[in-house]
Formats: C-alpha cells, structure tokens, sequence
C-alpha cells in the first residue's frame, strides 16, 4: 500500500502534466498502484529469477498498463492483464538474451556436481525446483507459478486468467505431478541421506 | 500386486488429488505395509518440497526503490488521452457518462448537417479585392462614369454567403477581381492613368457595343433566266448518219 507521502507524492507528480487520465480513471489506477506492481514483480521473478530484471520488467508492465488503462473495459481483470503483460515481457527478455539456455545449463551442473550431499542446501534445493519449474509447458508452469503467489488458491488464479476453475484445477495438478517426478530422486536421496 | 496398485496412487494422494474413497483404501493398506508407508510419506515429502520451493521462488518483495522509481517513470509518461471512440466507450462506464457522450454525438451531427446546408452548391471561389494604392493622387478607373448596376450573373450569386475578410475601407474605388486576373486589372489602371488608354473612347466603344443590333429582314430577289439562245450554223441540222 502506498502511505499519504508516497501519495502525495504521485499526486503532484502527475498533477503537472497538461492533460492525464480522466480523474475517476486516475483514482482508479492508483488503487492499482498499491498492490498490483508486487504482483508483477513476482510474477517476472519466477520467470527471471533475477530481481533486477524483474523489478525491470515489472515497472515496464506497470507503464503499459498505465498508456493502456483507459482502454481497459473491464477494470477487475486488470490483475489479470497485468500478469499476462509479466509474462510475456519475461519471456521476451529471456528469449532475447538467451539466458534461459544458460541459466539451466548452470542447474544441471551444479545438479551433477552436487549430488546428494548437499542438496538439502536451500540455494541448491532452489535451483533444481526452478529448472523443474522451466521444464513444464508453458501453460502449466503460469499456473504453477501464479498458484505460488496466490496461496495456491486455484478460484483466484482461474480468476486471473480468465480461465475454468476446472481447468486450473487440472493443470495445477498435473505441473505439481510433473515436478514432483523430476524432484523425486532429490527427496529420496535427502531422505537416504 | 496390491502394492503396485497403490504405488501408482501414491502422487495423486500426496498432492490431494485422490478421491476420498482411494485415499481411505490407501491409508488403511500403509497402515499395514512399511513399504507403501515408506513410499507414501515420500511423495507427501516431495509435494510438500515442490510447493515450498516454487513458492521460495517468488516470495521476494520488490526493493524499496522500487516504487519511488514507478512513481517517476510515470510521471514521465506522455499523457495518455481518451481520443478514440473506444476510450470513450470505454469511459463510459456509467450511464450518466453514456448519455452525455451520445448527446455530444447528436450535437456534434447536428452542427455538421447545418453546416453542409449553409455551404454554396457550386464552389465559387471568393474574388480577390484589388484596390490602388492610396497613394495615388488621381482616382482614374470607374469613378468617372458610375456603371449602371449591373445584375448579379447567377455563378457569382453564392458570393455573398462566403465571410470575405474585412479590409480597412479606402477612399479610392475598389473593384472585385476575379482570381488571377489582378495583376492585368492593375496594369490596366495604371495605362489609363498615363493615358496610353483613352477611357472616354472605351465608354464610348462600351455603349456601341450594348446597343442591340438591329438585323433587318433578309430579302432575297427572284432569280432571272435569260432563255437560251444557240446559234446554229447553215446546213449543221443534216443527219451525219446518213452520209
């Protein structure tokens, strides 16, 4: 939530310019302003794992969202828009750098060299959940992720993505089943260990 | 062969996703079998393990600067404007906004019919006004003989509904010149004044040339024909062929 300072700090920033948003609109966004850019940055560290680039991200969603906003018909999907907004710009900016490449290169090595000894590590355990994570299909790895940050509330999440509850259901189910049999050996070993 | 079964239970039941039925069966064989126990406490392990891990991925909160920073690129941002009919729609979220928008509509039709109406069929331009210069101490051109008023040809009756600016008023006279033709109209002026063009002797061409022509009736007089007359030589009335 944005405190009174921060508030009016944005009011008179954006008080300045010659025309803006329609007043009501104005309120409108910045209601937006005090929870939606966390959700976007999320969003984008699940995909990015870096948080620089993320915070990147998640401000250029926050701008396209806000050139776009008085486009936007339907206000409570807004949320919704946004994360898709995330994820493709997260996309874009792996597919550009080739780092997504790179980045499960780097997992699968310290997987290989680390073994069973020290996988309970949480930055090793991290690491392997995350290159799990990037070898789901895309569908189900959005609604991994997003059932991550929404408390694995699947009514939200479905709500977020204009999607069936059902159909949520099904996919988070089966992203769950695939992880759970790429990690499987990682558990066993921990236990062995 | 009842371990195999519930073997292949075992994910589904850790992730919640068994029915109440098989998860009551499962159980109640774990609670016989150390292998099966052994094999269900796992994948709770490893579906406890998967959902901690992917939410560690995303726990983290945005730094500080975060925010401050939005705040200015924001700012920054050329202002965006409900210029398309689709920001007005989408404006119009109420129904107050809709009407006013819609009655905006109708105004705006409305002038322009009115506009369309009030506009000349034919397009005319508005003839440039050429006047001579102030300083000329004569006044040369028209004023000397005031033309009867002549009757409006019906190309140039829609001047009068164009809005010609408003020139300082001059002494002199003014004349309305057709467009392209001021260049000449002056020229003409300035010969008349040096008197390279004798003006009386124009009025007086002016008046021949108004008055009607008088045609008289063509009559045309009857032709006359002479008879012919031959001169035929003594003897030439013989008949050759019978020579």
């Amino acid at each position: 939530m944005l405190n009174g300072r921060e508030m009016d700090a944005l009011a008179t920033s954006l008080s300045g310019s010659a025309v803006r948003l329609d007043d009501s609109l104005e309120r409108e966004f910045e209601q937006r302003l005090a929870d939606c850019p966390t959700l976007a940055y999320r969003v984008a560290l699940g995909v990015l794992r870096n948080t620089a680039e993320a915070e990147d991200v998640a401000q250029e969603a926050m701008l396209r969202a806000y050139r776009s906003f008085h486009r936007l018909r339907d206000r409570d999907r807004f949320r919704g828009w946004l994360v898709r907004t995330a994820w493709r710009l997260s996309l874009d900016r792996i597919r550009a750098s080739g780092r997504r490449e790179r980045r499960e290169c780097v997992a699968m090595e310290g997987w290989r060299e680390t073994g069973a000894e020290n996988a309970a590590a949480s930055l090793e355990f991290e690491r392997h959940v995350a290159s799990a994570l990037d070898k789901l299909p895309e569908k189900l790895r959005m609604v991994m992720l997003l059932a991550a940050i929404e408390g694995y509330n699947t009514r939200e999440v479905a709500t977020l993505l204009g999607l069936p509850e059902g159909t949520v259901k099904s996919r988070l189910f089966h992203a769950r089943k695939q992880m759970a049999e790429s990690l499987k050996w990682l558990v066993k070993n921990t236990s062995a260990g | 062969m009842a371990c195999e079964k519930y073997i292949g239970w075992m994910t589904e039941a850790a992730l919640g996703e068994l029915s109440p039925r098989r998860e009551a069966e499962l159980l109640l064989h774990a609670g016989a079998c150390d292998a099966c126990r052994e094999a269900y406490n796992r994948a709770k392990a490893i579906a406890a393990a998967v959902d901690r891990g992917v939410e560690s991925l995303v726990a983290d909160e945005p730094s500080p600067q975060f925010r401050a920073r939005l705040h200015v690129r924001i700012a920054q941002e050329p202002a965006p404007v409900c210029s398309t009919w689709v920001g007005w729609v989408a404006a119009a979220q109420d129904s107050r906004r809709l009407i006013a928008a819609t009655a905006s509509a109708v105004a705006l039709a409305a002038l322009l019919l009115f506009v369309i109406a009030r506009l000349p069929k034919h397009s005319n331009p508005a003839p440039n006004v050429a006047s001579r210069p102030s300083t000329s101490p004569v006044a040369v051109v028209p004023q000397a003989t005031p033309q009867p008023r002549a009757e409006t040809p019906p190309e140039l009756r829609h001047a009068r509904h164009v809005r010609h600016p408003v020139l300082p008023r001059s002494p002199d006279p003014q004349i309305l010149v057709p467009p392209g033709q001021v260049e000449a109209v002056l020229q003409f002026a300035d010969a008349i004044r040096a008197g390279r063009v004798d003006g009386g002797q124009l009025l007086t061409a002016q008046d021949r040339l108004t008055k009607p022509l008088k045609i008289d009736d063509l009559t045309i007089p009857p032709i006359e024909i002479q008879e012919l007359q031959v001169n035929v030589p003594p003897g030439a009335d013989e008949n050759p062929g019978q020579s």
